[in-house]
């Protein structure tokens, strides 16, 4: 999001769904859609069934690879070196849109100047990526009529993932592939709303509506709607700290006291051996959640809340930046409360004087009507409206008119008062991970999910699933040969900050050197013990992809309960 | 708590294997003497409460931070930000992707 914000002003993926099912060419970067964003792939493949040529760029062959028509199979963080080579090539072979870049661009020459280095040879050599293929995706991405470039995670969880976003945007500016129906950039978000919470202002530097807590306007406008002004609460005008910094500030003793609502980051955290001592650390921890997780197990006061999805009256946001409905079916079970009450009755008893009516609905819809008095983007979506057209994108400021499904169509218009500021180009230089192979910790491992399991498995871990096998360490068929690794045997994964048992299972979506694992089964097997928590500067994202492991043979005895294969 | 209606599963034919097995919380929870213990809303929400007011009275409001959650709703995530700004006078709060 910050990225994408640095160069158009908003926080957002600037295609709808179904201009991805109409695209010529897709795009499938840092990204195992076909696992981690099965609907979202679901449009992909409309596409792909239309004619619509699938490139995948990652490390694994994926499952998303395997039906890509081109599989790149970079080296772990060298996706700069991947975009500036195949931003190079489509300059030099005159495939730019130098109408588009004249008048919707600025920083092109610069930009131009610091990917001249990068040929086709050099880009090989550092990605891994054959020539042809770097060739063959610059070619056709920047002739296709209709284009999306998507990504998630894979481009994101490094230490400089908004400079790998840049460098992906880099690519639209320089071929007019974003701001015009059928052409695009879509990060998927990976949860059901990690895009409604930053847009409500749920993150350090913005306010409701993806608003500039910097901007002194701002500020008085949520000053005065909130009964603020000239009292100590009155907006400040610095950033508050990202999850990252938090953690730092606990181990300063800076933060004392946190309210964690529906987040589990005893075991999310990189590196979370340290993320337990300083959450333990902290004077007051009050934890707000379905399960008693790990972060609930250190808290002083739990608070039952309810399931967003099934329990609650509200809205959601996806991908496309679609808001809609969320309608409460069930109560919570027991005493559980919904969390709008909890938090309501939480500021009342601190002073405040709030009051959103007493059922869920009545909160839900009082809060929503707030807010979009607040939030431009969001003014024009009554519930009876989202409720009438079935979800509604933002940006929405108008009660009767909707705008495009894209964003950023003021880049194609001809009229300066309305084309605006132009989206610059990024100089972004390669920067391989923090954490370089070395003779003792010779492989990279990297993260990521599987289908049928949700991230530290508080939601997921209690079902049973067919497809599901544990907690392996997945390694290529090479380096299971070359080290007498049997598929199931148990080994021991190290990194410079721990070490954790696990069977390893042989892969050959993998190359040799490399070595996946999820954070599906932190009970058993923390795999976040082994990641580092270096982070990007500039989002707070630590880089969950990129660790150093080595791995080591302990027995030669095979896991006995070790289930691959479907049933028991 | 019956929770049958969370889940898909044929109890009497339990297939693949299971990472966890977390229940719901259905009561609020207090800490004594280094043990969580079940507790009256009215008892939970007082703790709770006391505990913030009397850190921001000790350390300042940017001693509290808020990890909001990007499952939950737009709506719930707009009022957890009013609470951090508003009730406590910090904009530290961010929402983590992971759990």
């Amino acid at each position: 999001m910050v990225g994408l914000a640095t160069a158009f002003g908003a926080g957002g993926g600037t295609s709808s769904y179904t201009e991805v099912e109409q695209a010529n060419v897709i795009v499938m970067w840092g990204s195992n859609a076909r696992n981690a964003h099965p609907i979202f792939f679901q449009h992909v493949l409309k596409a792909v069934h239309g004619g619509a040529k699938l490139f995948a760029v990652d490390p694994r062959r994926s499952e998303t690879a395997q039906w890509a028509d081109l599989w790149c199979g970079l080296h772990v963080g060298t996706d700069i070196a991947l975009a500036n080579t195949l931003a190079r090539e489509i300059i030099h072979a005159g495939l730019v849109n130098q109408s588009f870049i004249d008048r919707a661009t600025s920083g092109f020459h610069e930009f131009a100047d610091s990917v001249e280095e990068w040929t086709l040879e050099t880009g090989s050599q550092v990605t891994g990526v054959p020539v042809e293929s770097i060739r063959e995706l610059a070619h056709t991405y920047a002739t296709a009529d209709k284009a999306q470039i998507c990504w998630t995670l894979g481009i994101t969880e490094h230490h400089n993932g908004v400079d790998n976003v840049l460098s992906l945007i880099n690519l639209a500016l320089l071929t007019g592939h974003v701001g015009r129906w059928g052409s695009g950039l879509s990060p998927l978000r990976g949860q059901n709303n990690v895009q409604g919470g930053g847009d409500m202002g749920a993150i350090p530097n913005r306010m409701t509506g993806f608003q500039d807590i910097i901007d002194a306007d701002v500020r008085a406008k949520f000053d005065t709607a909130w009964g603020l002004t000239g009292t100590d609460c009155a907006i400040q005008e610095t950033y508050g700290w990202h999850l990252t910094q938090m953690f730092e500030a606990m181990g300063r003793g800076d933060l004392r006291a946190v309210y964690v609502i529906g987040e589990n980051p005893a075991q999310s955290e990189a590196d979370s051996t340290h993320a337990v001592k300083l959450l333990k650390g902290l004077d007051h921890l009050v934890v707000q959640d379905l399960f008693l997780t790990k972060t609930a197990e250190l808290a002083d006061v739990v608070l039952p809340g309810s399931a967003s999805w099934c329990e609650s009256e509200g809205t959601v946001t996806n991908s496309e930046r679609r808001v809609q409905r969320t309608r409460k079916a069930l109560n919570p079970p027991g005493q559980a409360r919904d969390d709008m009450a909890i938090i309501i009755d939480m500021a009342n008893r601190m002073g405040a004087d709030w009051d959103y009516g007493d059922t869920p609905m009545q909160m839900a819809e009082m809060i929503w009507n707030e807010l979009r008095q607040l939030s431009p983007m969001h003014a024009g979506m009554s519930y009876a409206r989202l409720e009438e057209l079935d979800g509604i994108q933002w940006p929405c400021p108008s009660d009767d008119s909707l705008e495009p499904p894209f964003l950023h169509g003021r880049l194609w218009s001809e009229n300066p008062a309305v084309l605006g500021r132009p989206a610059p180009f990024s100089v972004v230089v390669d920067d391989p991970p923090v954490e370089s192979l070395t003779e003792e910790f010779p492989f990279r491992l990297t993260t990521g999910r599987r289908l049928d399991s949700y991230n530290t498995g508080v939601q997921s871990g209690s079902y049973s699933s067919p497809l599901r096998f544990g907690e392996t360490v997945d390694v290529s068929p090479e380096d299971a040969v070359r080290m007498g690794i049997a598929d199931g045997e148990v080994v021991l994964i190290s990194s410079r900050r721990g070490s954790i048992e696990a069977p390893a299972r042989v892969d050959d979506s993998l190359r040799p050197g490399l070595v996946f694992m999820t954070f599906h089964y932190p009970e058993q097997v923390d795999v976040n013990q082994l990641t580092i928590e270096a982070t990007d500067p500039k989002s707070g994202t630590a880089e969950f992809k990129a660790a150093a492991v080595r791995i080591d043979r302990i027995a030669h005895t095979a896991y006995p309960d070790r289930q691959l294969a479907a049933g028991n | 708590m019956n929770m049958s209606y969370h889940t898909n599963m044929n109890p009497t034919r339990s297939r693949g294997r299971k990472s966890s097995s977390l229940t719901r919380i259905t009561t609020p929870l207090v800490r004594d003497n280094g043990v969580l213990r079940e507790a009256t809303w009215d008892e939970a929400m007082s703790r709770a409460a006391a505990g913030f007011s009397q850190i921001k009275a000790d350390h300042g409001k940017n001693a509290i931070g808020v990890f909001s959650c990007s499952k939950s709703t737009n709506e719930m995530n707009y009022i957890a930000q009013k609470w951090i700004r508003a009730v406590i006078g910090s904009n530290n709060i961010d929402s983590c992707n992971r759990t």
